[in-house]
């Protein structure tokens, strides 16, 4: 009884804290958007005549207003999840946390047998895998992007049918992929790539040890494939919101087709390009189950492209029936816990980078 | 013949081929033109689709005039202006028949190069359209993908006479470096303007260039037309009468994808010939 009042008082108290951030946040976001709706930036000028932050006179219809408070519940929902989903990682990782600290983060041994819990392994190979998606993946996103928004007509059949082909292979599912990658992928490139690359280039650190199929290659192929959709739709939007006169420009400079993309297109869309990619990347480090069934699951260190390695998301699907002893679930709960902010710190590298670059390019629209 | 001599010089010997050919086909033709004249259109028909967007044009640009092409909106101004660099070329269902010649050369003829034919007629268009890097670079970017110049030096004197010539040199000799973007309205036309002079275009193509300026921009853009017909022939669309009456010397008048009134200026203006054309100078048309 005193037991669950104290964890029930624990939860009201944290979960207070929420509460308040988002009343904050609330406030902030009717400031700005009251401000923004007039358009004009907060200033001094302003603050002076509005002291305290409220509703504007013009929205006083009670339909507008129903309407601004469910909207605005719905946005106000989704960060409340966020918050409560981080609270509760870092509640359900507790045990590990206070075990072993910061070290879980550089720790490579993973023995679930003496119980020592390290994450480095799996950040190493999301990550590793993610980038070798992206070396396959964004070339060929960029060509398919490329070729449905400059080289043929947007109204052509060819192009409809190209573009409906990739939305489908969107649509396939994760395991769908793992098998397949599985019986056909894996096989195919140990006989075909791995096997010759390992006979003559075996000398190299990527190319070393016996090639089984089931390794970071593997994996970053089948991730490749997965991402292709993503990054190509999105970056054939972003290429078609390029202005015409951007092109024409080059056009009219006499600048061939290929130089036209080259020099106009590709570089007015870069921060589009770049949010794209950056998408591919998101869904790299998520991806779970197509990973899981061709990256050999076992937690190494190795640069080699040829050794098995394992995932953050993987060794979470793959261990968590295992798992039967608290300290080893608050382990997977803080992988958990490391892949949400490895993918938050990928996003906000990528806010940095795409903040730069929209700043050196567009000084004035 | 001057002008394409030299032009010839400034090309890359495996790009000068079409151009080279032209030459030969030259005198046979330049014997039906005046000798003023630069280009020729004779029964000019455009289609977009089905829709009939110039019907049966004749019209010469002469060399080193600004010929204005005026008419309400909607007339085929901009189609017609378009189809003297083949800008149109992309465009979808876009049909052309009839003869456009550039020094005699049908330039919708196999022999040209639609590339190459920019290199000779350039064009500037009604919203500045800057490219999003420095305002050197802007400006070097014809002659570099055309190879133009040799060294860093020609380079940069290439960028300052076409700066120069646009009247813009010393508002941004000391920024160089700056993003185009960071210029006004009116200076960003102007650098639009040095893009398409750094290729030594011998003719410039503008469509309605100071319709997005202010009054003050627009001024300059005129004063600069008028300097720059020394050098160049220049074709002008503008919706602009007031415009068109002081920098022009021949005036077309377009309506419904039809020539009305071809005349020099400032008779147009004055003695109007069709009634159309009086209503649309005196404003009853629009």
């Amino acid at each position: 009884m005193n037991q669950s009042g104290k964890h029930s008082l624990r939860v009201g108290r944290i979960s207070h804290s929420p509460t308040l951030l988002c009343i904050v946040a609330i406030t902030k976001f009717i400031e700005w958007e009251r401000f923004s709706l007039a358009g004009k930036e907060p200033s001094a000028e302003n603050n002076a005549v509005v002291p305290a932050p409220q509703f504007s006179a013009r929205t006083s219809k009670l339909g507008d207003r129903i309407f601004r408070v469910l909207t605005l519940g719905a946005a106000f929902f989704v960060v409340a999840l966020l918050v409560l989903l981080v609270y509760e990682l870092i509640k359900g990782s507790d045990l590990t946390l206070a075990k072993f600290g910061v070290g879980f983060f550089s720790s490579k041994t993973w023995d679930p047998v003496t119980q020592i819990f390290g994450a480095l392994p799996f950040i190493w190979g999301t990550l590793y895998t993610s980038v070798i998606a992206l070396i396959i993946g964004v070339p060929i996103s960029l060509g398919v992007a490329i070729f449905l928004s400059e080289i043929i007509s947007r109204t052509s059949r060819i192009g409809e049918l190209l573009s409906s082909i990739v939305g489908l292979l969107a649509a396939v599912p994760s395991v769908v992929f793992g098998l397949w990658g599985l019986f056909v992928l894996s096989p195919f490139v140990r006989d075909y790539f791995e096997v010759p690359l390992h006979v003559h280039l075996g000398a190299f650190p990527l190319f070393k040890g016996e090639p089984f199929g089931l390794d970071f290659l593997t994996a970053g192929i089948i991730l490749a494939i997965m991402i292709i959709p993503t990054v190509s739709t999105i970056s054939m939007e972003v290429l078609r919101a390029v202005p015409r006169s951007q092109r024409e420009a080059m056009i009219s400079l006499g600048g061939t087709r290929w130089e036209t993309i080259r020099h106009s297109v590709l570089p007015y869309a870069r921060s589009g390009l770049f949010g794209a990619i950056i998408l591919g990347l998101g869904r790299a480090v998520g991806e779970t189950m197509a990973v899981t069934m061709v990256i050999g699951n076992d937690p190494s260190l190795s640069t080699s492209l040829f050794h098995p390695g394992y995932t953050l998301a993987s060794v979470i699907a793959n261990e968590f029936t295992e798992a039967t002893y608290p300290l080893y679930v608050s382990a997977l709960v803080e992988i958990g816990l490391t892949l949400f902010i490895l993918a938050l710190i990928i996003n906000i590298f990528a806010r940095l980078l795409i903040w730069r670059i929209t700043k050196s390019s567009r000084v004035r629209t | 013949m001057d002008l394409m001599e030299a032009q010839q010089e400034r090309m890359s010997k495996e790009k000068s081929e079409t151009l080279e050919r032209s030459d030969e086909n030259t005198s046979s033709i330049n014997s039906q033109m005046s000798p003023g004249d630069r280009i020729r259109m004779s029964s000019l028909n455009v289609y977009y689709g089905n829709s009939h967007v110039l019907k049966d044009l004749n019209l010469t640009i002469e060399d080193r005039k600004i010929t204005v092409i005026m008419g309400p909106s909607g007339c085929g101004k901009s189609t017609l202006i378009r189809t003297l660099n083949r800008m149109n070329d992309t465009v979808h269902a876009f049909k052309l028949t009839g003869e456009i010649a550039l020094d005699g050369i049908n330039i919708y003829s196999k022999e040209v190069n639609p590339t190459l034919l920019k290199l000779r007629v350039g064009m500037v268009f009604q919203k500045p359209n800057p490219f999003p890097i420095s305002i050197y670079d802007n400006v070097a970017f014809g002659p570099k993908i055309h190879k133009l110049s040799k060294n860093r030096a020609e380079m940069d004197e290439i960028v300052m006479q076409a700066l120069k010539q646009a009247a813009l040199w010393e508002e941004v000799k000391d920024r160089l470096k700056a993003n185009a973007l960071s210029l006004s309205g009116g200076q960003q036309q102007r650098l639009c303007i040095a893009r398409a002079l750094a290729v030594r275009p011998e003719i410039l193509l503008l469509d309605e260039p100071a319709s997005a300026l202010d009054p003050g921009s627009t001024a300059k853009v005129q004063e600069l037309m008028v300097e720059l017909k020394k050098d160049l022939t220049l074709v002008l669309v503008t919706h602009n009468m007031q415009q068109a009456a002081t920098v022009a010397n021949k005036v077309a008048f377009l309506y419904n994808g039809s020539l009305v009134e071809v005349g020099q200026s400032p008779d147009i203006f004055e003695n109007p010939q069709k009634k159309v054309t009086e209503d649309y100078i005196s404003g009853r048309l629009t």
